[in-house]
Formats: structure tokens, C-alpha cells, sequence
């Protein structure tokens, strides 16, 4: 429990750090591209939070440049997804989840423009972590053991589907669209990881994206059915039985 | 129709039947295709990849529900599933051609005339017909023999025509390109085909 509070905990504050982050540089760029102050604060007063702002954005890019030169492994080239079931059982599962799907899902979210990966959240993430780990112990547990990919496919698409579910309940019916545009293709290509048996390649986050693209709109319209869980986890099963 | 290279090429994939009904091997091998087929005929095809695998998605749910407890013969099933692929690439139309320099100037192919009176429905044609002679020649040893129908230009103005405007039809101008007799009714109902009832679809 503690682990998931402090867990719960950090992830909100790199939401926070990042929301921030990017005020900022909207801030920056809004004052780069300013002729005339038309603001409500004095010229001076203006060009000083300008300048303090554009110090602290140097500065965090400064730190982000900073941690990827020590830990490479953190840049998207090197993104590593794990079958879904190795997040479940490993002791820091939960936070390799929300590193890994975040960064799948800002690439995936990074296609459909700034604005869509700017609403990636690790939060989110965090919170569909723990209700999947409450909800799928049996298909969990079924991946954990040798059986034949459809069996797989089933257990891997629903907690996928769970997964989904969690994401996209809090939205907006405008906003499901983009969190299953930005969240599936990373589950799907973890998914996959556990169906297949073979390692993560970059090529399978790619096809997940073109698959999740082509069904973009039948999962946003799975997660308001009536059964959310049961539509998603039939879409889910067909994109994995013919990925790759 | 298909080159002997993409055909033979194809058919050295392992359990091919099943192959093609994944994502990545099916957008690997059109894009193949396209760059052939272009570089011969004097094209540059531009492929929409989302439209591509909504294509293919489409595709696949019309087999699920096409083949759901049917009987048929296996290789009439292969070409019922060509058929069904043709159609879907015709609906969403996944490639864009523009003219390029052929890969040999000065030199006229037969078909060069049918091409370029339709090349993005010549490459659908083309790579359904190279797909469904490569699971065949794996799975029956040889590759059906193609209708002369394929070279009339009469066909092509017919197969456009049709196609574009109830892309179904696209099943039955698959039968025709390889000698069967269409059902321009149901083209694309697997129910009411003649060979439907026969034998069981082997791994399906």
C-alpha cells in the first residue's frame, strides 16, 4: 500500500514537473514572438518573469539533457517494453509500467501532434496499474504459464481491456479518442511481447500504432458500450491473433 | 500478371496462408509490390500506411464473418480471401501513383497500357493475384493459371468502373482474372459459392 501511495505520489509530481515545464516554454515562446507588450503588468515587470521563466526552462533542459547522457536506456531510441506479465510480478513493476508506457504513449501521442502528447499523464497510468493488478489475477496468472498464443491473446487482451478501461473512463467522450490514440499502442505492443515470446523491437510498437490507428475509433466507442471491458478485450484479441 | 520474383519470393514464407493475415507481413509485402510494380511500369506509389491497415483490419473482419462455421475447399477459400483483399484496398485506397522514369526507358510492357490506364488498380490486382498464386503454389504445388481476360484492356474499363463504385465486386473480377465464373450477385457472400460445403477450411 505504501509503495502505491508513494508510487501514486511521484507520479503526480512528474505530471506537475512536466505541466510546468511546458508553461514555460509556451511562455518563452510566446514572448519570443512578441512585438508590442500588451500584457496587464509594467514592461519591466513583464521582461523579469520572462527572464526568470526562460532560466528555469535552461535549467530543466538542462537537467533533462543531463539524465539521459547518464541513463541512456531512459531515451525513446531505447525504449524497452516488457511482456505485460513481467510488469505484474516484478518488485518494481509498477514503476517500469508507468516509465515504459508513458514514453510509449508520448511517441504514439507525438504523431498525433504536440497537443496530443502534452496530455499524456503518468497518473493515469499509475491508476490503471493498480485496478488491473486487483481485477485480471486469473489472466495474470495464465500468462505466467506456457499455453498457446490464442489462449494468450485472450488473457493479454483483457488486460489490455482493464488497462484501456481505466484510461479512458475519467475522459471525456472527446478526449477517449486521443488517450486511445496515445495508451494502446504501448499495451498492445507489451501485449504482444507476451503473446509472441520474443523480445520487444521498436518495429512492434511502430505496427501498433498504424493497428491502433485503424481501430482508433471502434475502441473509443468499445470503452462507452455497455460492457467496456468484454468490447475492448474482443478488439484488443483481434489486433493481436494478426500483428505480426 | 504477378512477377515471378514477388510471387516465388512470397511463397518461400513459411506457413504463407497465415502470414498474410498479419499486419506486418501484409504491409511488407504490398510495399514490396508498389516499389516493383512502379519501378517496372515507370511509377512512384506514395502509401498511405493508416489506410493500408484499416485496409487490412477490414479485411480480416470480413473473413472472420464471411468464413464463421462455413465448410469450403482450401483453395478456393485462398482465392475467396484474394478476392475479399481486393476489394478492401480498393475501398480505402492505400496508394497514390505518380508518373516516374521506367526502370528501363524506351522499353513497352505488354500490360504498361493497362497500367497506366489504372495503376493503383493494377497494383491491387497485381499483388492479390501474386499473394493468392504464392499460398497456392505452397500449399497445392502450383500456382492456378491466369484468364486472358487479365490482358484485355475491356476488362480493366469494366473492373474500374465497377469496383470503384461498389468495391464488393472486386471479389468477382479475382475470379474472373483466374479462369472461375463470377457470381457479380453476392461476389463477396462465401455462402453461395460452389465449392462452400465440400470440405472443411484446414486451418483456418
Amino acid at each position: 500500500m505504501l509503495r502505491e501511495i508513494s508510487g501514486g505520489i511521484s507520479s503526480q509530481a512528474r505530471d506537475r514537473l512536466r505541466d510546468l515545464r511546458e508553461a514555460l516554454q509556451a511562455r518563452r515562446r510566446e514572448s519570443e514572438g512578441r512585438q508590442t507588450r500588451h500584457g496587464l503588468l509594467p514592461p519591466e515587470i513583464e521582461h523579469i518573469i520572462d527572464h526568470a521563466a526562460g532560466a528555469i526552462d535552461d535549467t530543466m533542459t538542462a537537467a533533462r539533457s543531463l539524465s539521459l547522457a547518464v541513463f541512456p536506456e531512459l531515451t525513446d531510441a531505447r525504449l524497452a517494453l516488457l511482456p505485460l506479465e513481467r510488469y505484474f510480478a516484478a518488485e518494481d513493476g509498477g514503476r517500469l509500467f508507468r516509465h515504459h508506457i508513458y514514453r510509449a504513449a508520448r511517441i504514439a501521442g507525438a504523431r498525433s501532434g504536440p497537443a496530443a502528447a502534452g496530455l499524456v499523464r503518468e497518473t493515469v497510468l499509475h491508476d490503471a496499474f493498480i485496478a488491473a493488478r486487483r481485477q485480471c489475477g486469473r489472466a495474470l496468472a495464465a500468462l505466467r504459464m506456457p499455453g498457446p498464443a490464442e489462449a494468450r491473446a485472450t488473457s493479454a487482451a483483457e488486460i489490455c481491456a482493464v488497462l484501456m478501461h481505466e484510461i479512458v473512463a475519467p475522459a471525456t467522450a472527446a478526449a477517449a479518442g486521443m488517450r486511445v490514440g496515445c495508451y494502446a499502442p504501448g499495451l498492445l505492443a507489451s501485449a504482444w511481447a507476451s503473446v509472441d515470446g520474443r523480445p520487444y523491437v521498436p518495429q512492434t510498437l511502430e505496427l501498433a500504432m498504424l493497428a491502433v490507428g485503424a481501430r482508433q475509433e471502434r475502441l473509443a466507442a468499445a470503452a462507452a458500450a455497455d460492457d467496456p471491458v468484454g468490447a475492448l478485450s474482443a478488439l484488443f484479441e483481434s489486433m493481436l491473433l494478426h500483428l505480426a | 500478371m504477378p512477377d515471378l520474383d514477388f510471387s516465388t519470393r512470397l511463397a518461400t514464407t513459411p506457413d504463407l496462408a497465415h502470414g498474410m493475415r498479419k499486419l506486418g507481413l501484409f504491409c511488407a509485402s504490398f510495399e514490396d509490390d508498389a516499389r516493383r510494380v512502379g519501378s517496372t511500369y515507370g511509377y512512384r506509389f506514395d502509401i498511405d500506411e493508416p489506410a493500408l491497415a484499416r485496409a487490412f483490419f477490414d479485411w480480416i473482419d470480413a473473413i472472420e464473418h464471411q468464413s464463421a462455421g462455413r465448410r469450403t475447399d482450401r483453395a478456393d477459400f485462398t482465392l475467396f480471401c484474394g478476392g475479399l483483399a481486393l476489394g478492401e484496398l480498393v475501398r480505402a485506397g492505400p496508394a497514390r501513383a505518380r508518373k516516374a522514369a521506367p526502370a528501363v526507358p524506351g522499353r513497352r510492357l505488354a500490360r504498361a497500357a493497362i497500367a497506366d490506364f489504372w495503376p493503383e488498380g493494377f497494383l491491387y490486382a497485381d499483388f492479390c493475384i501474386g499473394a493468392v498464386s504464392a499460398v497456392l503454389e505452397q500449399e497445392l504445388g502450383a500456382a492456378p493459371p491466369l484468364d486472358p481476360a487479365l490482358d484485355d484492356m475491356r476488362t480493366w474499363w469494366s473492373f474500374r468502373e465497377n469496383a470503384t463504385e461498389n468495391p464488393a465486386l472486386a471479389a468477382a473480377f479475382l475470379d474472373l482474372f483466374f479462369g472461375l465464373s463470377p457470381n457479380w450477385t453476392f461476389p463477396d457472400h462465401l455462402s453461395v459459392r460452389p465449392a462452400v460445403g465440400t470440405a472443411e477450411i484446414t486451418g483456418g
